[in-house]
């Protein structure tokens, strides 16, 4: 393999872009090509022989990246784009609190049937591309957001949100979106300990929906959006934004770990709240999560909650962003012999 | 100067589904199976293989998977799909319009009618 040493170098370096797990990928393949064309007795392939056959290292790094570049960016906004047009409703009633907004106003029929028309369109796009993780990412969302609320409204209104009767629509909702997390958790292995950090705020939010349920028999904040308002959604958008652009721009080893770093750091910051307030006052940090926190004598803990979960999607991205600008150059491939 | 480079670049993609048409082939295996069909007329560089293969995984016509079969060395396998074998009949179908206008054209008899 020594005489192909600088092939593979000159092929790492033009697959500089890339996510770090597919060139490690697209590198084994190339070496096991290589072993391959060493040991094949039929076709008497000799080094130089087989170095004509690869052809131009520079031509094949060039033309796998542009397979894969713009699809990442493609994937990013098949994401995101949606899900911020979404949230524009409850954008604007922070912003301009006395402007009415209709998908506001009729969350249960007019907000699912619009959540519909929006995800409905952005799941077959993930099917064409053939991106299991994004089909399911929106599947889930068309069950939690448009198929349940509309499918139980009936209910929903006749107990006018008042009992915890309607506690298992909320486990529904809940199993819904996790699924896609515990899909990536068992399928993408290498990634693991991305995912599971990734997704830890998801998890610590989850968790806090549970302990509302059994310990204080209230109703979900999802199903009580007329009444918890606008700061739980900004969270819950910030929060989902932040997951995502963390899977998909934090690839590079360098990005993996301080986007691992910063998951590391909000988990910690919201599990000392919780193991501060808990005791002393069960909802306390539910409340604020959900924006009671104004009406209570809380103001030190609220503004540090929502200026981390605000800005830490907003660092990765930006991170994201330069670098993706600026690119990597990797270290030589650590497999030649 | 010679065209053939081009032509055979065109038909690159058409070439590798169809020998994935049988069994799901790695890399270096289907490099070589093109050339014994061919019998040495299809050749093609690793530098164009690779390329079209994962262009290919991507628009979903063929399906890769790591394998390592006992006592054989880990390979990167790929297979056709259902969407890869209907793209080989139309580009057949296209290569055949292509090929007898281009004759017809040229006002030269096709293959096998002259």
């Amino acid at each position: 393999m020594n005489e192909f040493e600088g092939y593979l170098q000159e092929l790492q370096d033009s697959l500089h872009g890339m996510s770090s797990e597919k060139q490690d990928e697209i590198m084994a393949e190339v070496e096991a090509h290589i072993e391959d064309g060493l040991a094949d007795g039929r076709f008497a392939t000799t080094p130089n022989k087989l170095r004509q056959e690869l052809g131009s290292a520079e031509e094949m790094g060039r033309g796998i990246t542009a397979v894969y570049t713009n699809r990442r960016w493609l994937k990013i906004l098949i994401l995101l784009l949606p899900y911020f047009i979404l949230q524009l409703p409850f954008l604007f009633q922070i912003s301009f609190e006395h402007i009415p907004s209709p998908a506001y106003d009729n969350y249960v029929t007019a907000y699912s049937i619009l959540n519909l028309i929006i995800f409905a369109p952005v799941f077959y796009a993930s099917l064409r591309l053939r991106s299991f993780e994004i089909g399911l990412w929106w599947a889930s969302f068309i069950v939690a957001r448009s198929l349940i609320p509309l499918l139980t409204a009936p209910i929903w209104r006749l107990l006018e949100v008042s009992g915890t009767d309607v506690n298992w629509q909320d486990w529904v909702e809940a199993i819904a979106i996790s699924l896609p997390f515990f899909w990536l958790l068992w399928h993408v292995k290498h990634k693991a300990l991305l995912l599971v950090f990734g997704t830890l705020p998801l998890t610590l939010g989850a968790v806090f929906q549970l302990y509302q349920l059994y310990e204080t028999g209230f109703p979900s904040p999802l199903w009580e959006l007329w009444e918890y308002r606008d700061v739980e959604q900004i969270l819950r958008l910030f929060m989902w934004c932040g997951v995502v652009l963390f899977y998909f721009l934090a690839q590079d080893r360098w990005m993996r770990w301080l986007g691992i770093g910063c998951s590391i750091y909000i988990y910690l910051f919201g599990i000392t709240f919780v193991i501060l307030d808990l005791p002393r006052n069960g909802k306390v940090f539910v409340d604020i999560l959900n924006g009671f926190g104004y009406d209570r004598d809380l103001p030190n803990v609220l503004v540090p909650v929502l200026i981390t979960i605000w800005v830490w999607p907003v660092v990765i991205f930006c991170l994201g962003l330069l670098h993706e600008w600026r690119g990597t150059r990797r270290q030589p491939h650590a497999v030649i012999a | 100067m010679s065209q053939l480079p081009q032509l055979r670049k065109g038909s690159t993609r058409l070439l590798v589904l169809n020998v994935l048409a049988e069994e799901p082939k790695y890399g270096y295996q289907i490099m070589r199976e093109l050339e014994t069909q061919s019998e040495g007329y299809f050749t093609m560089t690793a530098a164009l293989l690779y390329p079209v293969l994962h262009k290919l995984e991507a628009d979903g016509l063929v399906t890769a998977e790591w394998q390592e079969p006992t006592g054989v060395r880990k390979r990167k396998y790929y297979a056709i799909t259902r969407s890869g074998r209907a793209a080989i009949t139309d580009y057949v179908a296209e290569w055949r319009l292509f090929m007898t206008k281009l004759f017809s054209t040229l006002n030269l008899p096709e293959e096998g009618q002259a």
